[in-house]
């Protein structure tokens, strides 16, 4: 189970955190941030 | 304008279109003069009444060019995107020295030629019928087109040579130089082929973007910058997948007829085999799709918001509900067929537990994707809800939660399509687990933020913010299908097999999900066609050149639906004769008796 679990929680939270980036790259790119400003 | 121009003059402009052309090539002064003397031939758009618009024989003038170039552009598609990918599949051939790739890509290329045929034979009705029923704005489509026209119909010539050379020449030209000389015919035919899509494209988004003339349509003589219009590159990009998209469905409905008609186990592998590859190209090209068609949409915005809002938020919002049912019935015969495939293997069985919650998944998206924005209601049932919106189900109609849908069954296909490729597979690598982990949480993080961008920014943020979303949306969907290929062939590098896959193995009734993909993607073109060109409303050319004749109105949906149905249906009467040339073409008789010994 460690062998599964552990691995996934590691590329869980690499793969969470690079869409994230990707995300705030594409939207800054676009003049906006990720979290609305009214 | 107020009469019909005398057909001499129409001619004189044509001709003195055309000297121009073969002038200024001759001089090589191609800026200049073209600009000086183009701007001497050509006047203003014509202001056109309905007595400009002849009626021949009763017949209805724009249900005549409407179904001549529907049936032209399927076919088109058609002739286009197969040289495509029996280029690719005969280089795969030539690669892996497999001959059954050899045959495959000469059995596509096969039904092409009849096909093409027809395509010509629709595309002389279309050019007919705009002379004989559109002739003012033929003459002035043709006065700032005439180049691309001419070049046109050389390139035509060109491709004709080409395709016949390659399909004829297919058995001649094997092995060694030769073969590499028959490729380069195929890289040749599909140049021509793509070049001549690319001019067909310019002339009628000219007709939606109008460019390189003024206000009252004057032409500047800078043929291209009619040509590099700003709808230009996005249908081409947007034709040229869907056009292997459409190939590979029609291909593949091809291989199903031939698959059910079998009477050999022999038969019945090869095209198993044959279909699999085609609904492999139809989905590759599938899944990109709807990203070229939302790119061309916001481009469509991007020019005129008020095409925009005809498109999406007028009255072919409608057509879109039908779109949605349509491409989600795409999807669904796609993975039906793939998992239906499955079966070739015997190590199938490790993932068929899967296929239902896929299942579940894609009919939930699907079902986000249809529902509707704004109900159509009768006055009661609209007091009873409070509105034309419901109160529950409304949020799911606008086009965050659209996105979101489509994003989320495109990666569940990828999925399918994983399993597909492993069931036949067995990891050697010490790490399997390990790796599977990582790609669980490859598409768990990829949902998740595909969903936080649908929701968060699709709910609780302004219009600005929702349509800028839809970019990482759709990039996530990418990376998720890259990533995963990628780790996947390295998990299964060295893999060993289960077994032989059972070419052959598969339900009939998967092949019939063949025949809805191809049945659903024509239909689709069509009705989409018609809105494309529908939004341009009122105009010939849009605020350049009006449309007076009596059919110078939207039509009912209904209508518009029926007329795309028929065409539809004569469309396919002639893929089946398609079918037929094709299959009697590797008949033989041998009449006992009759010849002399």
């Amino acid at each position: 189970m460690t062998g599964y679990v552990l691995p996934f929680a590691a590329a869980l939270a690499v793969c969470l955190a690079g869409f994230l980036l990707l995300d705030m790259a594409i939207m800054n790119m676009q003049g906006l941030s990720l979290i609305f400003r009214g | 304008m107020s009469g019909p121009r005398p057909a001499t003059f129409r001619f004189a402009r044509l001709t003195a279109g055309a000297s121009l052309a073969l002038a200024v090539l001759a001089l090589g002064d191609i800026g200049a003069i073209a600009a000086e003397q183009a701007v001497a031939a050509h006047g203003p758009a014509p202001t056109l009444t309905a007595a400009d618009y002849p009626i021949i024989a009763g017949i209805n003038s724009r249900v005549a060019v409407w179904i001549f170039a529907q049936l032209h552009l399927w076919f088109a598609a058609f002739v286009l995107a197969v040289p495509i990918f029996v280029f690719i599949i005969e280089v795969i051939g030539m690669r892996t020295r497999d001959k059954r790739y050899d045959d495959m890509a000469y059995e596509f290329i096969k039904i092409t030629i009849t096909a093409y045929s027809l395509t010509a034979i629709q595309g002389g009705l279309l050019a007919f019928s705009l002379i004989l029923f559109y002739p003012d704005l033929f003459t002035y489509l043709s006065g700032i087109f005439g180049q691309s026209m001419f070049y046109y119909a050389l390139l035509f010539f060109a491709e004709s040579a080409c395709l016949y050379i390659y399909y004829y020449g297919w058995h001649w030209l094997q092995g060694g130089f030769r073969k590499w000389l028959h490729l380069t015919l195929g890289l040749l035919l599909n140049t021509v082929g793509t070049t001549l899509m690319l001019l067909a494209n310019a002339w009628l988004t000219f007709m939606m973007s109008p460019a390189g003339v003024d206000a009252a349509g004057v032409f500047s003589g800078d043929e291209w910058a009619a040509i590099h219009n700003f709808l230009w590159n996005p249908i081409n990009i947007h034709r040229f997948v869907a056009n292997i998209a459409y190939g590979g469905s029609i291909v593949g409905a091809y291989a199903a007829f031939k698959f059910l008609t079998a009477t050999t186990p022999q038969e019945r592998a090869h095209y198993d085999w044959m279909g699999y590859n085609a609904n492999f190209i139809a989905i590759c090209a599938l899944l990109p799709l709807p990203f070229a068609g939302y790119y061309l949409a916001a481009e469509i915005y991007a020019y005129s918001q008020q095409m925009g809002i005809t498109l999406m938020g007028g009255i072919f919002a409608w057509l879109f509900i039908i779109q949605a049912v349509l491409i989600g019935t795409l999807f669904l015969s796609a993975n039906y067929y793939l998992w239906c495939g499955m079966g070739r293997s015997d190590g199938a069985k490790r993932y068929t537990k899967y296929i239902k919650y896929i299942a579940i998944v894609l009919i939930a998206a699907f079902l986000v994707w249809f529902t509707p924005h704004t109900l159509v209601l009768t006055n009661e049932e609209l007091k009873a809800l409070g509105g034309p919106h419901h109160k529950i189900l409304g949020p799911l109609g606008i086009m965050p939660a659209k996105n979101t849908a489509v994003n989320v069954m495109i990666i569940f296909t990828a999925l399918s399509f994983m399993f597909y490729r492993r069931a036949n597979k067995i990891a050697t690598v010490s790490w399997v687990d390990a790796g599977n982990a990582i790609q669980v949480a490859l598409y768990t993080a990829g949902i998740a933020n595909i969903m936080f961008l649908g929701i968060y920014h699709g709910y609780f943020t302004n219009t600005v913010y929702k349509v800028a979303a839809s970019i990482p949306q759709v990039l996530t969907t990418l990376v998720v299908i890259a990533a995963s290929i990628t780790l996947d062939s390295i998990i299964y590098r060295g893999a060993k097999e289960v077994g032989p896959l059972r070419w052959g193995r598969i339900p009939g009734r998967a092949q019939y999900a063949l025949f809805l993909l191809a049945v659903a993607f024509t239909w689709l073109m069509g009705l989409m066609g018609y809105i494309r060109s529908g939004i341009r409303q009122h105009w010939h050319v849009v605020d350049i050149m009006r449309d007076n004749s009596v059919d110078a109105f939207t039509p009912t949906l209904g209508y518009a639906a029926n007329v795309v149905s028929v065409a539809a249906i004569i469309f396919m009467a002639m893929v089946i004769f398609v079918f037929w040339i094709a299959q009697i073409s590797g008949t033989r008789t041998l009449p006992a008796g009759y010849w002399k010994e």
